[in-house]
């Protein structure tokens, strides 16, 4: 039971991450015009603005998809967890490769 | 499979400043279908809400097993629900999905096996139809672990075919789950469920009839009750109010004042043809019907006996002709479901006019509506059911049908011989014309509505006769003579309790001025079984039914009061002895009422001391057999009073036999005159071994 939560929640990632990664890359691109680093600001909106948009988003347009994570005895509260550890991991990736690139 | 019990109390949700919900207590077993019904707003929904831990409360109490429960740890686990809407992700295919909900390989292969699904696997939930998503949907949930499953509104909004597949689909999994329903389709749910509650002003009120509903107002008066022939020929409908395909389906004509058989929900245990609103074994006996309407006809015509002579007579010689005759009534048990869509759907009727029938037509073939479909197709199928029913009774007439039958199909072709669309209904089959399709149309669910509503309920009620016919030949089962001697008589050859498979049968008779019969023998005589059997032939006699018996003659009574299975009330505090009192008051009473009844009591006075037992056996049996037009049958253990009845003139004893052969009881299981002596109870206990095992504990 415990794999297909995991896999239920990585599908739940999954979901939020389009518009996660979307909002994050345009947000970067107005950070630097202001001459911020692309990098630094694409990680730490992957785990904020951009993260909390695509929870908003989901809400708005699949808020009944929840009742099939509930069935599955996974809370919302662990789906939210799931996808802020997804974000980190990915927001630290970014950074781990420019720096490493640069 | 271990059995598990979900309790929920203290349920309180407050809405909007208003109490939805009050103080609720809901109790569910795995095993049993539990169907919520209430009006709009009355909280069904939200009450599954909280029994899932999906909407938040100020109080509330959820226990599984007796232990109290967490939200969080129900769900999933203990607890799966369906909500309303459809809840599976829409970008992902049900092939990639099943193993989610499925996890074992071997069950998910099963699945995706499945006739239904099989064809869409590739597909995702937005490719399919309201009803292949909502099958999909329930059977997922019933592949989760968890024991016990909530389903909101499984039925709205999808076809009777699906309804039909989901109510299988529930049946299937009914032995291991608990199922809690709502919906506002309540004939699914009276259908499916075991026990119902009607939620109303925040509270679970129990139903135990469906005709409660009618009286607390859920659905119109009338929705349940009877419409005769002549209230169908009035333009009546249910209830008078005009109403129509609520749920017509078992109606049977009412009976007129002062012919009820007074019977009530003790009897109907005894005889295992009822308890606590569920149907019993001898039900099921009967209960070979194809439709679910055919079902609640056979059921309210076995919930109301009558003593009235030619209503009978003529069910009975109906369902003799039909079991002589070997026909079967050629039934399409989905073309019936499609009909009784279509006339519930609601949706505007055809238009009328040529040219606005025409455009309406031409509009549809380019892309056709489901309204459109649903009255079309809705119209064809009840065209064909009627053709096919003309054509059925035709056979029959010419077949020789009795007298009965005969009237009723007069009656059937009466209620459309007037109608503009006699000549389509009689026409040999052909496609429909576009003005045929807006006449039919229009005088299904317009002008003729109540015309048809009696069709349909007079097809119901041959299903229901069809099917008594089918258990009379399986059983092998005979037709009552109804007697017109004025004094009670009941004479029973080879009668016998057709729930055994080797039955003994007996024969018996009861008349003239000995009307209490004291029956006598040793445990396990056959002397509950016998009772039982007198008790149903007597009342299946007064449904018009055949009788498990050779041969069965009865005078008609006013009712049946039976005595064998009793216990105490817990709940009102009424011990064992105290219940027996008030049952024989409720006897006197009802004596006093009906005058002509049919009373049995096993063992009598059993919950009490012997000498207490004794005297009051011997001053109710002798003050019972004193009543005339009654007919008494009591069985007894106390064998010493009988020489104090012997005196009275009205009292007979019959015993039955039972020997010893070498230290083992032996029973003929047959009934003879006379008081019998034997006792067998210590010889019983001594060859179960509890006295040795008594002995060896104390070692």
């Amino acid at each position: 039971m415990l794999t297909v939560r995991i896999k239920a929640c990585l599908h739940y990632c999954k979901d939020l991450l389009p518009i996660n990664l979307l909002t994050s890359f345009l947000i970067s691109l107005v950070g630097t015009a202001y001459g911020l680093s692309f990098g630094k600001t694409f990680s730490l909106s992957l785990v904020t603005a951009g993260a909390f948009l695509s929870s908003y988003f989901y809400e708005r347009r699949r808020g009944h998809q929840y009742y099939f994570f509930y069935n599955l005895g996974i809370s919302r509260r662990a789906l939210h967890a799931g996808a802020f550890l997804t974000d980190l991991l990915l927001a630290a990736g970014v950074l781990l490769v420019k720096n490493n690139f640069r | 499979m271990k059995e598990h019990l979900l309790e929920a109390d203290s349920i309180l949700v407050e809405l909007g400043g208003r109490t939805v919900l009050s103080d609720i207590y809901l109790q569910c077993r795995t095993g049993e279908v539990v169907g919520l019904l209430g009006r709009n707003g009355t909280g069904k929904s939200t009450l599954l809400k909280v029994l899932f831990g999906t909407q938040d409360t100020p109080d509330r109490s959820i226990r599984i097993d007796g232990q109290h429960r967490p939200a969080l740890s129900l769900r999933g686990r203990w607890i799966a629900y369906l909500p309303q809407h459809s809840f599976l992700p829409e970008n992902l295919s049900i092939l990639q999905m099943i193993p989610l909900y499925v996890p074992d390989r071997r069950l998910a292969r099963e699945v995706m096996a499945n006739d239904r699904v099989r064809p869409h696997l590739r597909k995702r939930t937005t490719a399919l139809s309201g009803g292949e998503l909502r099958y999909l949907e329930v059977l997922l949930l019933l592949h989760l672990p968890a024991p016990f499953i909530l389903l909101d509104e499984p039925f709205s909004g999808i076809e009777p075919l699906f309804q039909d597949r989901l109510v299988q689909l529930i049946d299937e999994y009914r032995g291991r789950k608990g199922f809690i329903i709502t919906d506002h389709l309540y004939q699914g749910i009276l259908q499916v469920s075991d026990r119902i509650l009607l939620l109303e002003e925040g509270r679970a009120i129990g139903i135990r009839h469906k005709e409660e509903l009618e009286v607390r107002g859920y659905v119109p008066k009338g929705t349940f009750e009877a419409r005769d022939g002549a209230a169908a020929k009035r333009g009546l409908g249910a209830g008078g109010r005009g109403n129509f395909g609520a749920d017509g389906r078992g109606a049977v004509p009412p009976l007129e004042p002062g012919e009820e058989f007074e019977v009530d929900r003790q009897t109907w245990k005894d005889l295992d043809l009822f308890d606590h609103g569920r149907r019993g074994p001898v039900f099921e006996l009967f209960n070979k019907v194809k439709t679910t309407g055919g079902g609640d006809t056979l059921e309210r015509l076995l919930r109301h006996p009558c003593n009235q002579r030619s209503l009978l007579e003529a069910r009975r010689d109906t369902i003799g002709w039909f079991a002589e005759n070997g026909t079967e009534l050629r039934i399409n048990r989905e073309q019936l479901n499609t009909v009784e869509h279509y006339l519930s759907c609601g949706i505007g009727l055809f238009p009328r006019v040529y040219f606005d029938a025409a455009v309406y037509t031409l509009r549809n073939l380019v892309k056709e509506s489901p309204q459109y479909y649903t009255v079309t197709h809705g119209v064809r199928q009840t065209v064909s059911l009627l053709r096919h029913l003309f054509h059925q009774t035709q056979e029959w007439m010419e077949g020789g049908a009795p007298g009965a039958l005969v009237g009723t199909v007069l009656e059937l072709l009466e209620l459309v011989f007037d109608s503009r669309v006699k000549a389509i209904l009689f026409a040999p089959e052909r496609p429909l014309t576009t003005m045929e399709l807006a006449r039919c149309d229009h005088f299904f669910r317009e002008s003729g509505k109540h015309s048809l509503r009696r069709m349909l309920d007079i097809l119901y009620e041959w299903d229901a006769y069809f099917a008594v016919a089918q258990a009379a030949a399986q059983y092998d089962l005979c037709f009552p003579l109804f007697s017109n001697s004025p004094a009670p008589m009941v004479r029973a050859q080879g009668l016998f309790h057709p729930l055994l498979s080797n039955p003994v049968s007996n024969d018996y008779q009861m008349s003239g001025e000995a009307n209490c019969c004291f029956i006598s023998g040793a445990n396990m005589a056959g002397k509950s079984t016998f009772l039982k059997s007198m008790g149903l032939a007597v009342y299946l006699s007064h449904v018009g039914f055949p009788v498990p018996a050779r041969s069965w003659e009865t005078s008609l009574f006013n009712g049946l009061i039976t005595t064998v299975n009793l216990s105490d009330n817990i709940s009102q505090g009424h011990s064992h002895f105290y219940t027996e009192v008030r049952r024989v008051r409720e006897v006197v009473l009802a004596i006093r009422r009906k005058k002509r009844m049919v009373v049995i009591f096993d063992e009598l006075f059993r919950g009490t001391n012997v000498k207490d037992a004794s005297d009051a056996s011997l001053r109710v049996i002798d003050g019972l057999a004193g009543i005339s037009g009654s007919l008494f049958l009591v069985s007894t253990h106390i064998v010493e009073i009988a020489a104090g009845l012997q005196h009275n003139p009205n009292i007979f004893f019959a015993c039955f036999e039972s020997t010893m052969e070498g230290g083992v009881p032996w029973y003929s299981y047959k009934l003879r005159s006379g008081i019998s002596n034997e006792r067998m109870g210590m010889l019983i206990l001594k060859n179960e071994g509890i006295l040795e095992m008594l002995e060896e504990l104390k070692g």
